[in-house]
């Protein structure tokens, strides 16, 4: 099995999405909250596959809180007295400032939720942990104990079928998964005694040597975000 | 042969701070180069312990109170730095709960790494040179080989007379992501029946169990239980006649005392044995109790099928045998079963019928008398 090191490093990604998202949170302009996030888009896609199900069912649970922002801000949005009226929807005013305001700060939600969310589903958790280990000194105990933690949610899943099963064959009835918490937390701190004998019976120490070498590019990344913060300002001055 | 001595161990004896035995060693023994030693013993005998011993991990790792001397090349073994201890390999009986990794080829480097290492030899030694015992009261014996009771023989249940049939299964197919696991079964199970379901690993055992426990769904083929399809009998009215015993027994555990768990049905507790510890948390016993708690709690909820996961998985011969023995007496009640297991001398004993699932068809074998 030929073992093939990733296209990019995963911290390098991980500094990226900041990248993004401070300029964001910087800027009062939409249209800038709207390149940054087709650029992440387009930067993403180019380095990692995407799953577009997920982003979709990210956007169907935005939906409803972003209405209520929009609503609230519209209605509640201070210093909007003395705005010139935009419209009037059932005997209701909507100001021009308040309705600016609201549509800013949904539109900064939304890009904001959605490069995290990008960067979330691009990031391959043990690749980051490898470098985090390699390039920013994370202890190896740390960092191998956050893996195993990470493999654990998969051994709990299974366990909790099976106990939520044995449950349902037991009393007939559907289970609330709050029941289950005193097996689910002997399961874990099982698994939790166990990995952490694995790791100490196989000598995990300091001095370790890594199979895979993560190498940390960031001076692209660097440039890139200058360049986007740069544009951040000028947008905020005009 | 002028063997190199590995292992010397004088006057050992560990206890762990919650328990009143100890596991103890009164005398020398030594492990030399090119030797593979078998250590034998009852389930919560401290087989694990010893090999914690030996690797190390006691008692800095595993507390407990640790007296005499374990040498490894003439080194006290808890003096062993971490990359000297690395060197000794260790293999652990949950193998799911041993991985760190993400992949698999990260989980082979690990241990290559903490090594420093880059490349990986790997050498197999084939010669059994001795035994070591560890008896019910933790004392360790070394033994010769020919005391090995090498074959286990159980007795077989006796054969009664069966009675309505109760699950049909019909050219029964499966498949996950076009890997075909299951290929036209056809097999039935009658009331007081006992079926045995061998095969290698992955070969569809337990998806097979899952599938007549309705848990998985199926295109093809059919599932019935007194002429009625599974699909087409609510999960209640399925699961008062049927249960299903996993293979990890702390999945059945739900309350913190034994007692609790049957329901304070105390004449159960007797059938299995464990009517002294009625006040215990079911978490802390015994692999072999903890089994027969998870029985128990099938037993006491008065169902007619019961289909078994890997019973015999992690359990001694004694422990076996008083599974057999519950067995019978369930069945005696009138219970049916499906167990789904590798290990052969039990399904001979205990089983009307054994099938061999291979390639994903089954196959009747021979019970042999």
């Amino acid at each position: 099995m030929k073992f093939r090191p990733p296209q990019l490093n995963e911290l390098t990604l991980f500094f990226l999405t900041f990248i993004y998202l401070v300029p964001v949170l910087l800027s009062e302009n939409i249209l800038l909250n709207f390149l940054l996030l087709i650029l992440a888009f387009i930067n993403i896609i180019f380095f990692r596959k995407i799953r577009f199900k997920h982003l979709g069912l990210l956007v169907l649970f935005l939906i409803i809180p972003l209405i209520s922002l929009f609503v609230t801000v519209l209605i509640y949005a201070k210093g909007a007295e003395n705005s010139p009226i935009l419209a009037e929807i059932f005997g209701f005013e909507i100001k021009q400032i308040a309705f600016n305001n609201a549509l800013f700060l949904v539109s900064r939600t939304f890009c904001l939720s959605m490069i995290s969310f990008l960067f979330l589903l691009s990031i391959r958790y043990d690749a980051l942990v490898f470098a985090l280990m390699q390039n920013l000194k994370l202890p190896v105990s740390v960092g191998y104990s956050l893996l195993a933690t990470f493999n654990a949610f998969a051994h709990l899943k299974e366990e909790f079928s099976r106990i939520r099963l044995a449950y349902k064959m037991r009393f007939l009835k559907k289970v609330f998964p709050l029941k289950l918490l005193m097996p689910m937390l002997v399961s874990a701190s099982r698994f939790a005694y166990s990995a952490g004998l694995s790791m100490e019976s196989r000598g995990l120490n300091k001095q370790k040597t890594f199979l895979e070498l993560v190498r940390c590019v960031p001076i692209r990344n660097i440039e890139k975000g200058k360049i986007l913060c740069f544009f951040a300002k000028n947008a905020e001055r005009k | 042969m002028n063997q190199k001595q590995i292992y010397f161990l004088e006057n050992f004896s560990f206890r762990y701070p919650y328990s009143e035995k100890a596991i103890q060693w009164s005398g020398n023994i030594s492990i030399n180069e090119n030797e593979i030693l078998l250590i034998s013993g009852k389930s919560g005998a401290g087989k694990s312990t010893f090999l914690y011993a030996l690797k190390g991990l006691l008692p800095d790792t595993i507390f407990g109170k640790l007296k005499g001397k374990i040498l490894f090349k003439g080194k006290d073994v808890s003096q062993l730095s971490s990359f000297e201890k690395a060197k000794i390999g260790f293999l652990f009986q949950n193998p799911a709960a041993q991985m760190i990794n993400r992949t698999v080829i990260q989980e082979i480097a690990f241990g290559m790494e903490n090594l420093q290492m880059k490349q990986q030899e790997d050498y197999l030694k084939d010669s059994v040179s001795g035994f070591i015992k560890i008896g019910a009261n933790g004392k360790i014996e070394k033994k010769d080989l020919k005391e090995i009771p090498w074959t286990q023989k159980f007795p077989r249940l006796p054969n009664i007379s069966k009675g309505e049939k109760l699950i049909e299964i019909k050219n029964l197919s499966f498949s996950y992501d076009n890997n075909h696991i299951l290929k036209g079964l056809n097999f039935e199970l009658r009331k007081k029946e006992i079926i045995g379901i061998i095969g290698a690993n992955g070969a569809g055992k337990t998806t097979l169990l899952k599938l007549i426990a309705g848990v998985l769904k199926s295109k093809n083929g059919k599932i019935s239980y007194k002429h009625e399809n599974i699909e087409h009998i609510s999960f209640k009215k399925y699961y008062r006649n049927l249960a299903l015993l996993f293979q990890n027994p702390e999945n059945h555990f739900l309350f913190s005392e034994v007692e609790r768990e049957i329901a304070g049905n105390r004449k159960i507790l007797d059938l299995v044995g464990l009517n002294k510890m009625q006040k215990r948390n079911p978490f802390t016993l015994s692999e072999g109790e903890k089994r027969r708690l998870s029985l128990a709690i099938l037993w006491n909820l008065k169902r007619e099928i019961f289909l078994f996961d890997e019973p015999t998985f992690g359990q001694d011969y004694e422990n076996k045998n008083k599974l057999i023995e519950l067995i019978g007496k369930m069945r005696e009640k009138g219970n049916s079963f499906i167990i789904v297991s590798h290990d052969y001398p039990f399904l001979n004993s205990v089983c009307d019928k054994i099938f061999l699932l291979k390639n994903g068809y089954l196959r009747e074998t021979q019970i042999q008398n």
